[in-house]
């Protein structure tokens, strides 16, 4: 055994180095292959870039962020940041393999770090632990790429319209190539975005799942699902019985508290089904997750950022579609970019309504646009409130406005400005009358 | 047939075990998790892509894993392997410390390795290679997977057959291969299984439809009838104004007008009546145009499955999904409809608790007592057969769960890696190249098929050295030989020069201590500088040109540690895809040839090198279709998938 040590030393150079660690990915980065573009500048060139220059942000630490940050590592990538908000949870260990049992409770991104420049000498992650919003334009603007591994639609909205408002058509640095992959259970995809020169992640919003959700009064009056007691559970008893104390989804205690009550009303209706899992499945809107589309989900990420900082090959052109459940199944596709995007198009929006309608027939509208995802809007025109959700004294002054006609509030051509919590934007929308 | 009741054993909290494994639980449920933990899994080829599948295997919880190979840590795998540690890897065996590191990950999961050569483990003892649930082959040699793939093929019931993946990867390419002799799944978790019997309404729900009356004036009432009353009522009465016949499809739009007359006039509260219209499509006009499919009818894959050999003849070793589909069969044939079991699911639809609930038992009481009818034919079937454990042979649960699924089960039956050889199907190559939708990838299979013919005549991948090439392999003394000696067209190459320049020092190589040694050598001979190469590569290139063939090989051999040269590569390996092409019935006018030949300078560029991308995304993909595998629950792919991280795209063809 001690010849083996001895020997084995002469082949490691250093703690960070030995001899033929990059040599398989040196065979992409030698010599260019049939598609490979003509910029590509193989040898030192790229491999300089790729090693010591490229600065890459990843966003998320969860299932796809482990992959990520594992797999850009081992690619050469040699600074990369990551953000995530989350501290470890027990359910987490079934595919986040950069945490242990030991690691439940801990934030996320700094586990993930420090494991992964344990297992690649030499390469430096630089963990914040927090919200992606917590950081300004200059901080994104040091990062050459972006990978967003999330399964949060507020914060890709967030991320994707700030580095859409990053790009500075006088500065080509500015331009961040957003990369970004979801999963849920044995499906998920992955695209390319070009902050204003490729469809962006708000330019397709409207091809998102609608989340399943239940009418109010059928959960009030009329249940007939396991799913109905335990929403009645949550929305109506909670609120009723706790008053301002906040839900939390995480708390045993919590869930069976809610556990218990839907039971008894799911009783006293003769319903069936009521059970831990589904109960915690609904409130907390659980989505099956697994190692392996995970895996793939990343990897595809990590390969378009490799193209990307080396040029070794084409880019994806710019979306793939996974599915995994049945045989396996890819579809990849150019999506079309929306002239009229809030984010990233120049086109505004037009909505025909009728001068009879009232507002809040508006506000309904607008709440069911898929493209949208809205769930509490504020309106104004000319910076005058029309409805506002808060603060208070404002919501009250201006509710009398919902019930009001459209004809009696616009003229047509007026520029409605929307807001909502979830749009990390303002929205205008021309009133047509129809 | 019921759901889950609302039972003390199902409100008590979490274990610590359904916790960690929540988000899989889902998807696959607590049956597919015992499976998985019943499973064991052989690996053969401790590297980068397996190391890349076995994480995506001890994460979920497979039972356990065995990782076969005799090769120590090759430095090069090491710089693209997450499951080696620098500093500490080096210079052991390279099975032992994946093993190790990877059982971190769960401590729930078995973890084995052996370190003996594959092939000759194969020769030896080829009884150890039937003893898996599983075996997964990782950039081994195609001679070696032909006769493990052969030896698993051989295996004959009551033994469990063994089904056998097979990996290789090269740069922003992979491939796999799936030999499944043949597999039956229940579980295929289709969209919906949902089956209202419009169309083919058993007595007791006509009965609960004829208690309602659409005419009523109370608005309330009006609005909560269910829309499977609705439709019921609607068809009925279509039939009576038409002679008895149901609506055709050329009627939809009459038929909708007569489900509208019934709304009542100033009630804006009728969902119920937009779900009636809503749910025409799927449960009234795919039913009436397909024998009843989707309403009871036997759908014409599970008509095919009636037919088939091992459902007409049956033995003690039938498996239960053939006792079972055995019992189907004499099932539908006892029915007045003809129809299968009804799975009692039904969909929220617009109506009053009350009537739901007892819609719900309308429908579940019928499926409860289709499960006891299944389950009294399934009895006698089983005697018939002479199963051991007679009527009683088959668990409940596994006979709940296949009424369920009785519209909507699946068989696999796949070929054996010979026969894909030796008699592949054409006609499926053909239509790999006229793919509408997706990139095309098949190419890139033709590129891996030439790849092999080209190691067996250079002793090398195209594109790369003989070390890099025997290291991706880890390649035993007696397989090397092998492969040499099968050298047809050039002495050369067995010639004077390689029992000095590689004869010992690789031998060597098999004993640790001189690994590492030899490596820090070869890769100064070779001059692994950045840039340098290529230009060496060029300088190669020239001097190759105008030189016969034999001398080429002599200068192979003497600069054997250098890049070789591209250019020169690419034309060898295209002669090699020759008789791949030709093999597949390709026409070698088309445009197919621009893509084949392009996949194969792709090939000679990444010389078959593992690119972390690549290798992580394929060990997604394996490990994906070995749980569905073992599972036995969704679908897995027949046969082979192809990736091309190039276009990222998936391929699947059944070759
Ligand atoms: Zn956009």
């Amino acid at each position: 055994m001690a010849d083996v040590q001895a020997a084995s030393s002469q082949a490691i150079a250093g703690p960070s180095d030995w001899k033929h660690r990059h040599k398989h990915i040196d065979k992409i980065l030698d010599r260019p292959g049939p598609s490979t573009d003509e910029a590509f500048q193989p040898g030192t060139t790229v491999k300089t870039f790729l090693r010591e220059q490229c600065k890459i942000l990843v966003i998320g630490a969860g299932g796809l962020g482990c992959e990520i940050l594992a797999n850009l590592a081992l690619s050469g990538f040699r600074d990369i940041h990551i953000i995530d908000m989350d501290t470890i949870d027990v359910s987490n260990l079934n595919r986040q393999f950069l945490f242990r049992d030991k690691d439940v409770g801990r934030p996320k991104a700094t586990v993930a770090a420090e494991f992964v420049e344990k297992r690649v000498p030499g390469v430096k992650v630089t963990p914040y632990h927090g919200k992606i919003q917590d950081k300004d334009d200059d901080y994104y603007m040091q990062f050459n790429i972006v990978i967003c591994g999330l399964d949060s639609v507020e914060a890709r909205r967030w991320m994707n319209a700030t580095l859409v408002n990053l790009v500075d058509e006088e500065n080509p640095e500015s331009l961040k190539p957003l990369i970004d992959g979801g999963t849920e259970g044995f499906k998920g995809q992955a695209r390319v975005i070009l902050p204003t020169i490729t469809s962006c992640y708000e330019c397709s919003l409207d091809m998102l799942n609608k989340q399943t959700t239940y009418p109010i009064c059928t959960i009030a009056n009329t249940p007939r699902l396991p799913e109905h007691c335990i929403e009645w559970a949550s929305v109506l008893e909670w609120p009723r019985v706790f008053g301002d104390k906040k839900l939390d989804s995480d708390n045993p205690d919590h869930i069976q508290w809610l556990l218990e009550q839907a039971l008894a009303r799911a009783e006293s209706f003769n319903i069936t089904g009521v059970t831990w899992n589904l109960t915690q499945g609904v409130v907390k809107n659980i989505i099956p997750a697994i190692a392996s589309t995970n895996a793939i989900i990343a990897a595809a990420c990590v390969l378009e950022a490799f193209k990307f900082a080396t040029t070794s090959a084409p880019y994806l052109n710019n979306y793939m579609m996974y599915t995994g459940n049945d045989s396996v199944y890819t579809y990849t596709f150019e999506h079309e970019k929306r002239p009229d995007c809030p984010v990233c198009g120049g086109e505004s929006r037009t909505l025909e309504v009728r001068k009879e309608w009232k507002l809040e027939k508006l506000m309904d509208l607008l709440k069911e646009m898929a493209d949208l995802q809205i769930s509490r809007p504020s309106l104004s025109l000319s910076g005058k409130p029309l409805y506002y959700q808060a603060p208070p004294q404002i919501e009250e002054s201006t509710r009398p406005n919902l019930e009001k006609e459209l004809g009696q509030l616009l003229e047509e051509g007026d520029e409605i400005t929307v807001t909502d919590a979830k749009l990390p934007f303002t929205l205008g929308i021309l009133v047509k009358f129809v | 047939m019921t759901d889950t009741p609302n039972s003390v054993a199902s409100s008590s909290r979490p274990s610590a075990h359904s916790q960690r494994y929540d988000r899989q639980l889902r998807l696959w449920a607590s049956s597919g998790q015992a499976s998985l933990e019943k499973s064991n899994i052989l690996i053969i080829g401790a590297n980068s892509l397996s190391s890349q599948i076995i994480k995506n295997l001890v994460l979920p919880g497979v039972g356990s894993f065995t990782i076969l190979d005799d090769a120590n840590v090759d430095p090069a795998d090491m710089g693209v392997n997450f499951f080696l540690q620098p500093g500490q890897s080096q210079g052991r065996s390279a099975a032992q410390e994946m093993a190790s590191l990877l059982s971190q990950l769960n401590e729930n999961v078995e973890h084995n390795f052996k370190i003996e050569s594959p092939q000759a483990l194969l020769a030896s003892k080829p009884g150890y290679f039937r003893s898996f649930s599983l075996v997964i082959s990782v950039n081994q040699p195609p001679e070696f997977d032909l006769a493990l793939s052969d030896l698993l093929w051989s295996i004959e019931p009551p033994r469990p057959q063994v089904p056998l993946l097979k990996i290789r990867s090269s740069g922003m390419v992979a491939e796999m291969t799936i030999d499944i002799k043949e597999l039956g799944i229940v579980e295929t978790h289709p969209d919906s299984i949902i089956d209202l019997r419009l169309t083919n309404p058993f007595p007791e729900l006509v009965a609960f439809a004829e208690s309602f009356n659409l005419a009523t004036t109370d608005s309330l009432t009006h609005s909560h009838i269910p829309f499977v009353v609705i439709l019921l009522k609607k068809l009925e009465e279509w039939k009576a104004k038409n002679g008895g016949s149901p609506p055709s499809t050329k009627s939809r739009e009459e038929f909708v007008t007569l489900i509208n007359s019934s709304r009542q006039p100033g009630n804006l509260d009728e969902e119920n009546f937009d779900e009636a219209i809503a749910a025409l499509g799927k449960h009234v006009w795919r039913p009436l145009s397909s024998d009843h499919v989707g309403a009871g009818g036997v759908p014409s894959e599970i008509r095919e499955l009636f037919k088939d050999a091992r459902c007409e003849v049956l033995s003690s070793h039938s498996t239960n999904f053939w006792l079972m589909v055995r019992a189907l069969r004499d099932f539908v044939d006892n029915s007045p409809t003809k129809s299968l079991p009804l799975t009692g699911s039904l969909p929220d639809m617009k109506s009053l608790s009350a009537t739901y609930v007892g819609l719900q038992n309308v429908y579940r009481n019928k499926a409860t007592e289709d499960l006891e009818t299944f389950t009294r034919i399934l009895g006698q079937v089983c005697v018939n057969a002479g199963v051991r454990g007679g009527s009683g042979a088959i668990d409940e649960d596994e006979i709940q769960a296949f009424v369920k699924h009785a519209g909507y089960l699946k068989l696999i039956r796949g070929r054996s890696e010979r026969e894909r050889r030796e008699r592949p199907r054409t006609d499926a190559v053909t239509m790999a190249f006229l793919d509408p939708v997706n990139p095309c990838t098949f190419q890139h299979h033709i590129a891996f098929r030439a790849s092999d013919l080209f190691y067996l005549k250079h002793a090398r991948y195209p594109g790369s050295s003989r070390t890099f090439s025997r290291n991706l392999r880890n390649q035993d003394l007696d397989a090397q030989g092998r492969s040499r000696g099968s050298k047809p067209d050039h002495g050369a190459d067995g010639g004077g020069g390689e029992g000095e320049g590689e004869g010992d020092p690789r031998k060597a190589k098999r004993s640790k201590s001189n690994e590492s040694d030899e490596m820090v050598a070869n890769g100064e001979a070779a001059g692994v500088g950045a840039g340098s190469d290529v230009e060496m590569a060029v300088e190669t290139c020239v001097n190759h040109e105008g030189h016969g063939e034999e001398e080429e090989e002599e200068e192979e051999e003497e600069k054997e540690e250098e890049e070789p040269c591209f250019e020169e590569d690419v034309r060898l390996l295209a002669k090699e895809a020759e008789s791949v092409i030709k093999s597949l019935g390709i026409s070698t006018d088309g445009e197919e040839m621009e893509k084949i030949h392009d996949s194969l300078k792709e090939m000679v560029r990444s010389g078959h090198c593992s690119l972390p991308p690549t290798t992580a995304l394929m060990g997604g993909v394996v490990a994906q279709e070995a749980i569905k595998i073992l599972t036995r629950q969704y679908v897995p792919a027949d046969d082979l998938v192809i990736y091309d991280g190039i276009q990222q795209a998936l391929g699947v063809f059944k070759l």
